[in-house]
């Protein structure tokens, strides 16, 4: 990596960011899936339970269903190769964080690593080499006390900021905006990652912005309690992230989504500090500032502490696995456990292409045993029930509670499953279906070695058009490719995650292989375009939980209308009217550079 | 130059009594083994579903069962009680469609297809691309509709190529009708009721038992968007509810893509043509019986020449309504309260009239149809005539030949005397008296047809004489759309005083006269402007008009345009008489009670021997148009049920753009 211009830092912290993780795809450095010597797909490393094992299956799974030759690669660049731009010079910002002694870096490899999130433009980038505008100098504030004077330094020399939690946004709400002009500071929360109290009393625990999720959950399970929030992304996104996203996790049918969680926020903008004056459960003081806050993506302050629900841990976890003949008895059965209010902690609904995806991804079994047993059930699903393999979908789920609770529960959607023609699956396939989720994220990167794209993205929808919704955005992703000239056979695939009482959570994945295709990003662009337009067509949202960063800001007018547009404008221009937080999120703001207006 | 009308030639168009024979006739045809497409909905694989389970859907979706609760709320009575009455109306219009029952059916109907006539052509190819595209979405298919064979004709030619026979929507009428009836419902017809207003049971499960089709794609599915045969020949303005009820599923998002299919369905001899006549000088309608229809097996006796079916190019409902129909400003609505907006039903209606233009520009138009408009014009001279075979065939080529300048297409079967003589002496004989029969030049002169008794007292001789030239307009008018708006133009140009008259005027005339006519001449309502520009474009290239640097029209070939604006000025003459006929004495209880009145009057003026008057302005369809475009126009002005009154300052204004109009066409530079 080169960056031909002078490097100035100071007291820079040793990160877990710069060190563990990959700079140009997703989570640790030692953990991928590789294909190994014996021409099979493995993964790495020894941080997952299917970290050093073989999936025998994958190899032609991937080569089949998206028409891989895994003999043609498209490495990635190495990150010696990569040219930096010189950052925007501001001598005096740099000179006030050194005379507030805040720590702060211009190098290269760190101002790169927080200039993106994960979204495939980003990967994709990062493995061409084709870097996009980098923040210019990188700060750790240790307090909120720093914080304020960041952002009192950013307005007083002419600075842009935009905060990073994680980085595990897929909205392309981390990246610069390409026109501003300002010395832009990555405002990093990593040093802000600590548990400031525990509420025994009140059930209630107080933490810095900055912590991890897993770190976070850690902490607690320590002490006996959880945080009840589980978003996929729990290695990496920090509580920070999940109030200004307005984040969901994966047990919210127990436990809530994060503004069910949030008691209390302390929100630094550029007007000053805004936070309630109690940490009661419930208060009528107005409009609740808490949703302004929630969901404002870097655009209004960062957020610098967090009290937040916590949660005796559950005395029995138990995974359980569902399999219905097709997707609509799946979807059917979801929607009677919400009328009937039973959801477990999660349950998840995956289709044809996922069900078959996942058999692929199954470990090599290590004991004749293991594989008589899953051919056995096989023979019974297909040829006792009648299912066809070409449209069996799986559900899965987790109970929590005491040991009689979840019996109880597993019984009551045992017996409601049989009512929709389901089988029950067994505990092994239900943990094994969670345990995907966080492999999923990996496979991306296994893919583009391979000339694939892939994405997932997500909506909101109501119950009586979960299935059109589903149905219709898969068959677009799939006439859309061939209309755009994929050669291959695309992976179109979905499945319902959170239940609520008024509809659901649908995830979308696509995947195809741009073998050749001229450009295969904007094909990707287009389809994700137009399938976003399907999905809105079709009754779903702009986005459950993903948020809209600069990637979906398009369908901000269509989604709140005019006045609700203008009502954010007055908002922002309220409490940063010099455009401090410049990441440009969610609306444009006339007279800002990056305006379109 | 776009074309209007399609010259059948192999290998575009096949004939499907050939491809019988090459498969060894009707029995061999009807029994061979069959590869239809199993419905198919997108997500799910191919299901046949059972009749039962058809029912079932029905009977099980959220719209029936609420409106069967709130029918019982309503009446105070049970949920099953409703519940029943909503089983028996399914039962009456559902299909009980069977394939065993096809074969048989298909046996007869083929055997008589193969008597009936000399050829069935079809564009084959299109057809194989509908049988992939039905694979994937629902097929719709939207005949033009002309007789009742086009229903049979189309079932046959899917059967012949292995796609999905259509779910057929059908008037009540055909179900009354024994046997038929029954051999219908079996084939796949289903029924609807005339008018079911107000009934919100009917509604709800009518409109249901379609979209379970649509949604499931179980069968292609078949209506008009005329909603009824046209007796004219010509093309009917369009009926929007059924497609409405088509295009729902699409709007609410429950299927991913419909493909409409526009088919052009074009008779040599359309075998209700007399019947049609008899309907339109007022004579009741003979009520669909089977008896009826086996009395029609002296029609079986006789040739009637060819028939052509055209499929359009396939449409996606998804492509062509892009972005002028937001589905998403409809899901804020629950699935089961469906609510299509005004500008969604605007752009609906606006594509069943973008339908019929298709139907329209895929119309094979025939030398048969050329020579009822120059026989109709030798009649206007004298109605009495006797006219020579070489007179009807130079003004027939020449009149071709003028067509073929502004890019209208006349199918020629073998070559234009071979045909003439094809038409007259073979498929048409039955309207001639011949003379000197033998010789090559031989004579001709129509016959008079027997009416029962005179009629609204137009004496009896006249309503039989006025037979034959009804059914002459009837063949006419199928070659009209393809020279309406030029005519239209050409005649605005004739009119005025200057040689170059500006653009924008003619336009503003030309969208006003239309708007009038928009009964006679179908046009797409909002694409006025376009039609214009086209229009203006063919008769430029044509040579006709020419346009000036400073954007007027001047008439350069004179000659040429007589010849086109003739062919437009009888259907003006015939609104202007309604107009100008003496209204301010009338108590106007309903349109249909001045039928009468205004052909009392027509025969007056025919018997003063009135220039411009024909016989087959007797006909009810263009007086009762032109009645309608009085009350849209305000001249006649609806004050209650039963109750209109004239508005003679609105009435005046249209009289006098028309007398100006007419008399100056009648007048000027000629």
């Amino acid at each position: 990596m080169s960056g031909s211009y002078q490097i100035i830092e100071h007291d820079v912290p040793q990160s877990y960011r710069d060190k563990i993780l990959k700079w140009n795809g997703w989570g640790y450095t030692d953990s991928q899936f590789t294909i190994n010597k014996k021409g099979n797909v493995s993964f790495t490393g020894d941080k997952y339970d299917i970290s050093g094992q073989e999936m025998p299956a994958f190899r032609g799974w991937f080569e089949n269903y998206l028409g891989i030759d895994l003999n043609f690669t498209t490495p990635a660049q190495k990150l010696s190769d990569v040219k930096i731009d010189a950052p925007v010079e501001n001598d005096d910002i740099l000179e006030y964080l050194k005379e507030k002694n805040i720590s702060f870096s211009n190098a290269p490899r760190i101002r790169l690593i927080r200039g993106h999130g994960h979204t495939v433009h980003d990967m994709l980038n990062l493995r061409e080499g084709k870097i996009p505008r980098l923040p210019d100098v990188v700060v750790w504030p240790k307090t909120e006390k720093e914080i304020i004077e960041i952002v009192e330094g950013a307005m007083s020399h002419n600075c842009a900021i935009i905060p990073i939690g994680g980085g595990t946004s897929v909205s392309n709400a981390l990246d610069c905006p390409v026109t501003e002009q300002r010395a832009v500071i990555s405002l990093d929360m990593a040093l802000l990652d600590k548990i400031l109290w525990i509420d025994r009393e009140n059930l209630t625990c107080r933490a810095q912005a900055g912590i991890v999720g897993q770190n976070f959950e850690r902490q607690l399970n320590a002490k006996g309690f959880t945080c009840g929030h589980e978003p996929d992304s729990i290695e990496f996104s920090t509580v920070g992230g999940w109030v200004s996203t307005r984040a969901s996790g994966m047990k919210k049918n127990k436990y809530g989504n994060i503004e069910d969680l949030v008691v209390h926020i302390t929100f630094v903008t550029p007007k000053g500090v805004i936070q309630k004056q109690c940490q009661v459960p419930r208060i009528s003081s107005g409009p609740d500032l808490h949703q302004i806050i929630l969901g404002s993506e870097g655009t209004l302050g960062v957020v610098s502490e967090v009290t937040m629900k916590i949660f005796p841990l559950p005395e029995v976890k138990r995974y359980g696995s569902f399999v219905f003949p097709n997707f609509e008895n799946g979807v059917k059965f979801f929607r009677e456990v919400a009328r009937q209010r039973i959801q477990p902690a999660s349950l998840r609904l995956m289709d044809n292409e996922q069900f078959v995806m996942g058999q692929a991804l199954k470990i090599a079994s290590d004991s004749w045993w293991h594989s008589l047993k899953s051919t056995v059930s096989k023979l019974y699903i297909t040829s006792w029930k009648g299912f066809r393999v070409e449209e069996i979908c799986a559900a899965t789920c987790v109970y929590e509670g005491s040991l009689e609770e979840v019996n109880e529960h597993e019984k009551r959607l045992n017996a409601l499953a049989q009512k929709f023609s389901g089988v029950v699956g067994g505990e092994e396939n239900g943990q094994y279906g969670y345990r995907l989720t966080f492999a999923i994220a990996y496979l991306r990167d296994l893919g583009m070695n391979h000339g694939v794209l892939g994405e997932s993205f997500e909506t909101s929808v109501p119950w009586d058009k979960v299935q059109t919704l589903c149905r219709n955005v898969k068959e677009l992703m799939r006439r859309e490719a061939k209309n755009q000239g994929v050669q291959h056979p695309v992976l179109a695939s979905c499945r319902v995650t959170q239940v609520y009482d008024a509809g659901a959570c649908v995830y979308f994945y696509f995947g195809f292989n741009a073998r050749g295709l001229e450009n295969g990003l904007q094909v990707y662009d287009r389809i994700e375009t137009a399938a976003r337009d399907e999905i809105i067509a079709c009754g779903g949202s702009i986005s459950h939980h993903h948020g809209v960063g600069k990637l979906r800001k398009q369908w901000m007018l269509t989604t709140n209308g005019a006045v609700g547009i203008a009502l954010l404008k007055a908002i922002k221009s309220e409490l940063d009217p010099a455009n401090v937080f410049a990441s440009a999120n969610l609306i444009d703001i006339i007279g800002s550079p990056h305006s379109k207006l | 130059m776009p074309t209007t009308g399609r010259q059948v030639n192999f290998p575009e168009y096949d004939n499907f009594l050939d491809l019988l024979d090459q498969k060894g006739g009707p029995f061999k045809f009807v029994t061979e083994a069959k590869n239809f497409p199993v419905g198919s909905k997108i997500g799910s694989l191919p299901t046949a579903r059972s009749l039962a389970e058809i029912e079932k859907s029905v009977l099980e979706s959220s719209r029936v069962k609420n409106v069967i609760a709130e029918e019982a709320n309503r009446r105070n009575v049970s949920i099953g009680s409703v519940r029943k009455e909503a089983e028996t109306m399914l039962k009456e219009m559902a299909h009980n469609y069977n394939l065993l029952n096809v074969r048989m059916f298909g046996y007869a109907v083929t055997s008589i297809m193969k008597k009936l006539f000399d050829g069935i052509y079809i564009n084959e190819r299109k057809l194989q691309e509908i049988r992939e595209r039905s694979k994937k979405d629902c097929v719709i298919f939207m005949p033009s509709h002309k007789t009742y064979f086009d229903f049979l004709l189309l079932s046959l030619v899917c059967f012949l190529y292995d796609i999905q026979l259509p779910a057929i929507a059908a008037g009540m009428d055909f179900m009354s009708m024994k046997f038929v009836g029954e051999v219908l419902r079996r084939s796949g017809a289903f029924f609807m009721r005339r008018s079911f207003g107000d009934d919100q049971l009917y509604w709800a499960v009518f409109s249901e038992y379609v979209q379970t089709h649509v949604v499931n794609n179980d069968r292609t599915i078949e209506f008009f968007v005329e909603a009824t045969r046209s007796r004219v020949g010509k093309s009917l303005h369009p009926k929007y509810g059924m497609l409405q009820m088509v295009l729902e599923p699409y709007l609410r998002g429950s299927v991913f893509d419909l493909v409409i299919v526009p088919v052009s369905m074009n008779y040599d001899k359309i075998l209700e043509e007399k019947l049609y006549a008899y309907e339109l000088l007022g004579f009741p309608k003979p009520k669909e019986s089977t008896s009826g229809l086996l009395k029609a097996r002296e029609i079986l006796n006789k040739k009637n020449g060819n028939c052509f079916l055209t499929f359009g190019d396939p449409i996606s409902v998804r492509e062509y309504f892009g972005m002028s129909l937001h589905r998403s400003t409809f899901v804020c609505q629950p699935d089961s309260q469906f609510i299509i907006d005004k500008q969604a039903k605007n752009e609906i209606r606006k594509f069943a009239h973008h339908v019929v233009d298709i139907h329209n520009k895929n119309a094979v138009i025939t030398v048969w149809n050329i020579a009822c408009v120059v026989m109709l014009q030798i009649l206007d001279k004298n109605d009495e005539a006797v006219f020579d075979y070489f007179t009807l065939y130079s003004k027939v080529f020449e009149l071709i030949q003028t067509l073929k300048k502004i890019g209208t297409c006349v199918n020629i079967l073998k070559n234009l005397d071979a045909d003439l003589r094809y038409y007259i002496r073979i498929i048409h004989d039955d309207l001639f008296e011949f003379e000197k029969i033998d010789e090559e030049n031989f004579l001709l002169k129509f016959i008079d047809f027997p009416v029962e008794h005179e009629k609204m007292r137009v004496s009896r001789r006249i309503m039989e004489r006025s037979v034959s030239r009804l059914i002459l307009t009837t063949y006419s008018n199928a070659m009209i759309h393809s020279i309406d708006s030029e005519s239209i133009i050409l005649s605005l140009l004739l009119k005025s005083s200057e040689n170059q008259i500006s653009k924008s005027i003619i336009l503003t005339k030309f969208e006003w006269f239309h708007n009038i006519m928009k009964r006679e001449f179908v046009i797409i309502p909002n694409e006025i402007d376009k039609l214009f520009e086209k229009t203006i474009q063919i008769l430029k290239t044509s040579g006709i008009i020419m346009i000036t640097v400073d954007d007027k029209l001047e008439i350069i070939d004179y000659s040429t345009t007589y010849k086109l604006t003739a062919l437009i000025w009888p259907y003006f003459h015939h609104f202007q008489i309604v107009f100008n006929y003496d209204w301010s004495n009338e108590k106007i209880e309903n349109i249909n009670s001045m039928i009468p009145k205004i052909q009392k009057k027509i025969s007056d003026l025919y018997n003063n021997s009135t220039k411009n008057v024909r016989l087959s302005f007797f006909s009810t369809e263009p007086i009762k148009n032109a009645i309608t475009a009085m009350i849209e126009i305000g001249a006649i002005e609806k004050r209650g049920k039963n109750d209109f009154e004239v508005n003679s300052t609105k009435l005046n204004i249209l009289r006098k753009e028309f007398n100006d109009f007419t008399n100056n066409i009648n007048n000027s530079k000629l």
